[in-house]
């Protein structure tokens, strides 16, 4: 680009071009420079963009026009210039170049500003919900835990006591009335009675033992070991409601101290239920199967139950581990809570992943003693 | 350009700033019982183009574009609560993807749409917005761990940004799918970027047909 031989107009104070018909540069005002790189054709120095725009203005026929332009500039890639175009004669153009005003640019700012807050602002709201929800959640799981197990079971055991007593009074005096019967007739009607209360205080027992599970009585053994005896065990029974039972070891496990008995009452409580929710599956019958697995992780030994049956909705899965509730028509609900008391005794865990219509998994984990 | 009447109208709402008007007209597709990729495609993307064109045509000025595309803003922040495509809850289990566009990169509104797509077909969104340096972009992404980063540009001089953000993006140890779009990819070919990690959505169409096939098989994005 080199200076304009039009001596009265290369001092302009802004950038000045004399083209040609095709655009080329003739000459240009001292200020160009400072704006533009260099470039042999006007065209090079607008942005890609703009380019359509550019030829379809600076035209011969067109006199005295004013278009905005995205230029390429030295400082910044691109910026938006007023282009005045007035033609000499169909040979030669002059175009000057005004920088658009600041202040447009300083409200476009503000706008941009603006919009980048509110996406911010957006952005920030939407972490902080999700951080409240996840504590609200954690809050929910421990409320309902605490309420369930501690409350509930602390009532149910006082209750229970309480009421255990003044029956076993009341089968006192019976047996003690029975003597007193001449009538076999009257007799039989207190035998009926003493059952009657056989039943009460087996129930309540039951009640208290689900409140709290006896202390663990522990002793090392091989998980392996106890599973393909207590899986191959259950198969009959598996194998009669029509569905499939497998035991899949995946590594070799340490021994672990465990109370072989109460393990083996969470397992079996699992496989009914397992069983449980494949009969009210609506899926065919054949498919139905229950898979234990076991694993070794970095905080002991994990025992998953697994079946494709039923499944769970989120609201069932909350409260699954609440002592009472059952989804069984004849359920008492004690199972599940009993299971997760066992498994907390022996300083593990007992958890639940489901899907409502594809199958639940329980996972046991169990504490490698040291 | 050609476009219908009706749209013409719209325009001028939205270069009137005429937020009322602009979102009545908006509202009566929304009953009409068209769907978000109806609206973005149909609607507003054209309408922003006619916008363009006019631009180009000497006919408004820049400043006149700026207003009818914040109005647009202010559109599609109505339109996601109305229509309820914005978040409703944050679930743990569904699939995230945050949004932005490279440094440098100005044009949002875009991005805005691809975002409410993904919002529809239950995904966790992040919008970044706009101008978002590569070193914000790798910070947020390592915080976050989205399982897939829509990158957008619009204009040609955010390609080598763009490259780099790719590069810094595919370093991620989380491995997440990275997806490009926006205008320059409607015009120009970046076949050459492609990788395996990396997929180039042209329209707002064929992306919309990827979500919707991908929600099938959307177990696989669930991050564990």
């Amino acid at each position: 680009m080199l200076p304009t031989e039009k001596g009265y107009i290369s001092n302009v104070p802004f950038p000045y071009l004399n083209l040609d018909s095709d655009l080329n540069i003739l000459g240009i005002s001292n200020e160009t420079m400072s704006h533009f790189p260099n470039a042999d054709n006007f065209l090079d120095l607008v942005d890609l963009d703009s380019r359509k725009k550019a030829t379809k203005f600076i035209k011969p026929n067109l006199q005295n026009v004013k278009i905005e332009l995205n230029m390429m500039t030295m400082d910044q890639p691109i910026t938006l210039y007023d282009i005045f175009v007035q033609w000499d004669d169909e040979n030669t153009v002059n175009v000057f170049c005004i920088k658009k005003q600041e202040s447009i640019v300083q409200i476009q700012e503000i706008v941009q500003r603006i919009e980048d807050r509110m996406i911010h602002g957006n952005l920030t709201t939407t972490q902080q919900q999700e951080e409240l929800e996840q504590t609200l959640q954690k809050m929910e799981e421990i409320i309902s835990q605490q309420d369930d197990q501690n409350t509930l079971s602390t009532l149910l055991h006082t209750l229970a006591t309480e009421v255990k007593e003044p029956l076993s009074n009341v089968k006192g005096f019976i047996n003690l009335m029975k003597t007193e019967m001449v009538d076999p007739d009257d007799s039989y009607y207190a035998e009926v009675a003493l059952d009657e209360l056989e039943k009460a205080n087996n129930i309540i027992y039951q009640f208290i033992v689900a409140s709290s599970p006896p202390e663990p009585n522990f002793e090392q053994v091989s998980i392996q070991k106890l599973l393909s005896q207590w899986v191959y065990a259950c198969k009959d029974e598996v194998e009669l409601s029509g569905y499939q039972i497998k035991y899949v070891k995946e590594q070799i496990l340490p021994n672990l101290a465990i109370d072989t008995k109460q393990i083996k009452q969470v397992l079996l409580n699992l496989i009914k239920n397992s069983i449980e929710a494949m009969d009210r599956s609506t899926r065919d019958k054949k498919m139905g199967q229950i898979i234990i697995r076991t694993r070794l992780t970095h905080k002991g030994i994990q025992i998953s139950v697994s079946d494709n049956g039923i499944g769970m909705d989120v609201w069932v899965k909350k409260k699954l581990f609440t002592p009472f509730f059952s989804t069984k028509e004849k359920g008492v609900g004690k199972g599940l809570s009993v299971c997760r008391k066992i498994i907390h005794n022996h300083g593990g865990s007992l958890d639940v992943d489901s899907t409502l219509g594809q199958g639940s998994t329980f996972y046991i984990l169990l504490p490698i003693s040291e | 350009m050609v476009i219908d009447d009706d749209l013409k109208c719209f325009v001028r709402y939205l270069l009137d700033a005429d937020e009322q008007k602009a979102w009545e007209f908006l509202y009566s597709y929304i009953i009409d019982g068209k769907d978000s990729l109806y609206i973005f495609e149909q609607v507003l993307t054209p309408a922003l183009r006619y916008i363009g064109y006019l631009w180009e045509e000497n006919a408004i000025s820049v400043a006149d574009e700026h207003i009818a595309s914040s109005i647009c803003h202010f559109l599609m922040t109505k339109y996601s609560v109305v229509s309820e495509t914005g978040k409703t809850n944050v679930a743990k289990d569904k699939p995230k993807a945050m949004f932005t566009c490279v440094e440098g990169e100005e044009h949002a509104l875009g991005l805005k749409m691809v975002a409410a797509l993904f919002d529809e077909y239950g995904w966790d969104t992040r919008l970044m917005g706009s101008n978002t340096p590569t070193t914000d972009i790798i910070a947020f992404a390592n915080r976050w761990r989205p399982d897939i980063i829509c990158l957008s540009l619009s204009t040609v001089y955010s390609i080598p940004h763009l490259i780099q953000t790719i590069k810094a993006l595919e370093k991620l140890s989380f491995n997440p799918q990275i997806i490009i779009g926006g205008r320059v990819i409607s015009i120009y070919t970046l076949d050459e970027f492609i990788s395996e990690n990396l997929k180039i959505f042209k329209d707002l169409t064929s992306l919309n047909e990827w979500l919707r096939t991908n929600k099938e098989h959307q177990n696989k994005y669930v991050t564990n």
